[in-house]
């Protein structure tokens, strides 16, 4: 079965980011896949309050804001998915007594929000300079009724699909036989184990492309300031 | 670091010097707007504004609902604002200041009570089925005259949203795909635009058209004017500070008539970009 | 500056010097193959691995290896200018917001030639420029405003008049040098005087307003314009004012 917008089945749609357009934020970036589209605010190290500082480790903290009304139980369960995923990889202890603030608004949500959610948040805490282990990338895949697996579906395939799958990777090659496990992993409805695991390998290479693409945009604004730095 | 800090004395003091010499610290005359850039797309109802350093999203979204009791044959227009603390750190939603919350009023009073939207319009089914339009808009950087930037944010989204076309047979309301059948635009009576000035001095004597973040941390007295394409007054909103004259909200007046003009008409090239 | 290799964290570096690599004896711990790592970098088990984005710098003569990338949010270094302001007074000193996640302490006596009887009166919104003395993960910054061996200011202290204005880290550090090309291409048409705090804020004067604001706003301008375009940017500015 073909998908509604000509992809091959392992197709990511179009990626599109840039870094540090906002200016109060310490730290920002924009991802898209296709239509669905997610900007990212990092505000630290910057002071905890008193109540919630830990002595040995910066706190992390994650806000994430739907695109259409208040935030729901729905975007709470976002922000502590997106926020168990960082918090390890984020070299926390560096920075004790101190915050670290993630704020993602949804722009416009055509399924793969939460990897999309996980994309940004790596850009934006990239940009902001944050102490990272790695980078994380995330990829969506989707069983649809007729038994195929798509990656990165759109909202109309997931409202169709019998069981979806987001799996987060560190960066380092999971293919490799030394790699990490996924750090964080979401499946859905009804599914067999050789589903699973098929959608594991179809996640892992589309996570691996998502790091590729990333790579390239934080090269170029890195390449662009040292140039001038240099001159 | 968690509450606002006000501007360093220095600032505030080199601020109103350059005033008094007619000039701004960001190189601005008076009467200058700031850099206004809108983009809309790529769904229907998404709009972004940035100014200056100041960015607002606005996103339009409907859909079908009962309507009042008292207003059988009027759609419902919910707006909602919050602040993230994206825009600034300590931002947040939940313990809003009073200027925050005035924003907030102030962009949907514009809005709503200038009946810019046909409500009648929204209307499919007189007591069962109308149209509910939901606003929100986003700040995602505050630098600044948080009025304007949300309200030309909010008309260029409202202006580029389509719904769903519906057909009635009968008593039945027949809501076509957005694949089946072409979407159709709102009714939008006019176009209201926010127009902020702020003053200074200790007879607010100086005034500077869309100011900057630490402008309004300076400034003694703000003032907004919202005008339409036709000239006409929607809204005028001056919530405290020191008394202006007569004098000043008529020359305010005529600054603002010329920049709502070229408001709505990058609204409209915007608009005209994405499709 | 031939390299200009860009690591993003997680990235594994390989620190063999390039001799290094066409050895396959194992190489022996001493002095000559210790290194050194600086920001951006850090050892997790046997590897280097970088942890913040960059450009990946190598010094071949002390072995020294550190990622340089840009950011907004200062973290307090010892022996670093900074300017900050005033946000409250204490019994012992001043607290000073120098854009770090903790504002420094600035110790009453501090300045030159204080003493418990003679010593500055700061209000708060005060800007100072100072340098700071404690700097750790564990403790508040503290600041001083005067060289604490010589007794001496040395331009340290509180900065009356002028402008200040905020920019990015690394456009900071590039001004800390008076040969940056935004400097020295604005002193070659206007006198000014500038301080700079390597935690991202600047402070200017000059002999009137309206240079001062075209300093100010060139300086801004510069973030991403490199030297040529630089020079070409004053240039306009002075033509225009």
């Amino acid at each position: 079965m073909s998908r509604p917008d000509r992809r091959e089945a392992s197709q990511l749609r179009a990626l599109n980011c840039s870094l540090g357009q906002l200016n109060r934020a310490d730290g920002s970036a924009q991802f898209s896949a296709g239509n669905t589209s997610v900007v990212s605010g990092v505000y630290g190290p910057v002071e905890a309050k008193v109540y919630e500082e830990k002595l040995d480790r910066a706190v992390v903290e994650v806000k994430f804001r739907p695109d259409i009304g208040a935030p729901t139980t729905k975007d709470k369960w976002m922000e502590s998915a997106v926020r168990s995923t960082f918090e390890r990889e984020i070299l926390t202890h560096l920075h004790p007594r101190t915050l670290v603030q993630i704020v993602i608004q949804l722009r416009e949500g055509d399924g793969s929000v939460d990897s999309a959610a996980i994309n940004v948040t790596s850009l934006a805490l990239v940009d902001a300079g944050i102490p990272l282990k790695c980078m994380i990338t995330a990829a969506t895949c989707a069983v649809l009724s007729d038994d195929t697996t798509v990656v990165d579906p759109t909202q109309e395939e997931i409202d169709a699909a019998r069981s979806t799958h987001t799996f987060a990777f560190a960066s380092g090659s999971p293919t490799e036989s030394n790699a990490r496990g996924p750090l964080y992993v979401d499946s859905r409805g009804e599914f067999t184990m050789d589903e699973y695991n098929h959608c594991y390998d179809l996640c892992a290479l589309a996570a691996e492309r998502v790091l590729a693409f990333m790579r390239t945009a934080i090269e170029g604004k890195v390449t662009k300031e040292a140039k001038i730095s240099a001159a | 670091m968690v509450a606002e800090i006000g501007p360093s004395n220095i600032e505030a003091a080199f601020l109103l010097e350059a005033l008094k010499k007619g000039t701004r610290v960001d190189g601005r005359g008076i009467y200058d707007y700031r850099t206004l850039k809108i983009s809309c797309g790529p769904t229907y109802g998404l709009a972004e504004v940035q100014l200056g350093q100041t960015r607002v999203l606005a996103r339009v979204s409907c859909e079908v609902t009962r309507p009042f009791p008292d207003r059988p044959t009027e759609g419902i227009i919910l707006f909602n604002t919050e602040f993230s603390s994206m825009a600034g750190f300590g931002l947040d939603s939940n313990r809003s200041s009073t200027q925050e919350v005035a924003i907030s009023r102030m962009v949907e009073r514009v809005i709503k009570q200038s009946r810019a939207i046909d409500a009648e319009a929204l209307c499919i089914l007189a007591g069962e089925k109308v149209w509910t339009v939901r606003i929100d808009v986003h700040f995602l950087d505050h630098g600044g005259n948080l009025i304007d930037a949300a309200s030309i944010a909010a008309i260029a989204a409202l202006r580029h949203f389509r719904r769903p076309d519906v057909t009635i047979d009968g008593e039945e309301a027949i809501i076509h795909d957005v694949r089946e059948r072409n979407p159709v635009p709102l009714s939008i009576h006019h176009t209201p635009i926010c127009v902020t000035f702020g003053f200074f001095g200790a007879a607010g004597d100086m005034l500077v058209l869309d100011p900057t973040l630490l402008e309004e941390q300076v400034q003694v007295s703000s003032f907004t004017i919202t005008l339409n394409s036709h000239r006409e007054i929607c809204a005028l909103n001056k919530a405290g500070g020191i008394p202006l004259s007569p004098d000043q909200i008529q020359r305010c007046t005529q600054v603002a008539l010329a920049k709502v003009d070229e408001v709505n008409e990058k609204i409209q090239l915007a608009i005209k970009a994405s499709s | 500056m031939a390299s200009t290799k860009v690591v993003l964290p997680g990235d594994i570096i390989d620190t063999r010097r390039e001799e290094d690599t066409t050895q396959q004896e194992p190489i022996v711990e001493d002095e000559a193959t210790v290194i050194r790592l600086g920001p951006g970098l850090i050892q997790a088990s046997e590897a280097v691995t970088a942890v913040t984005a960059g450009v990946l710098h190598s010094n071949s003569d002390t072995n020294r290896w550190w990622v340089a990338g840009n950011k907004r949010r200062y973290v307090a270094a010892v022996g670093e200018p900074v300017v900050g302001v005033v946000v409250a007074r204490h019994g012992e000193g001043y607290r000073v917001d120098i854009g770090s996640a903790h504002d420094a302490l600035l110790p009453l006596l501090a300045f030159e030639g204080a003493t418990k009887r003679n010593k500055p009166n700061l209000a708060v919104g005060t800007v100072v420029y100072g340098r700071v003395v404690v700097a750790n993960s564990v403790m508040d910054p503290e600041i001083e405003c005067y060289n604490s061996n010589t007794g001496k200011s040395e331009g340290y202290g509180e900065l009356s008049e002028g402008f200040m204005f905020k920019c990015s880290l690394g456009l900071a550090r590039r001004l800390i040098d008076t040969k940056a090309p935004v400097l020295a291409a604005l002193g070659s048409g206007v006198p000014f005087e500038v301080a700079v705090g390597v935690n991202g804020r600047v402070w200017v004067n000059a002999e009137n307003v309206e240079t001062t604001i075209l300093v100010a706003n060139a300086i801004r301008n510069s973030e991403y314009l490199d030297a040529k375009q630089c020079r070409q940017m004053v240039k306009e500015l002075l033509e225009k004012q």
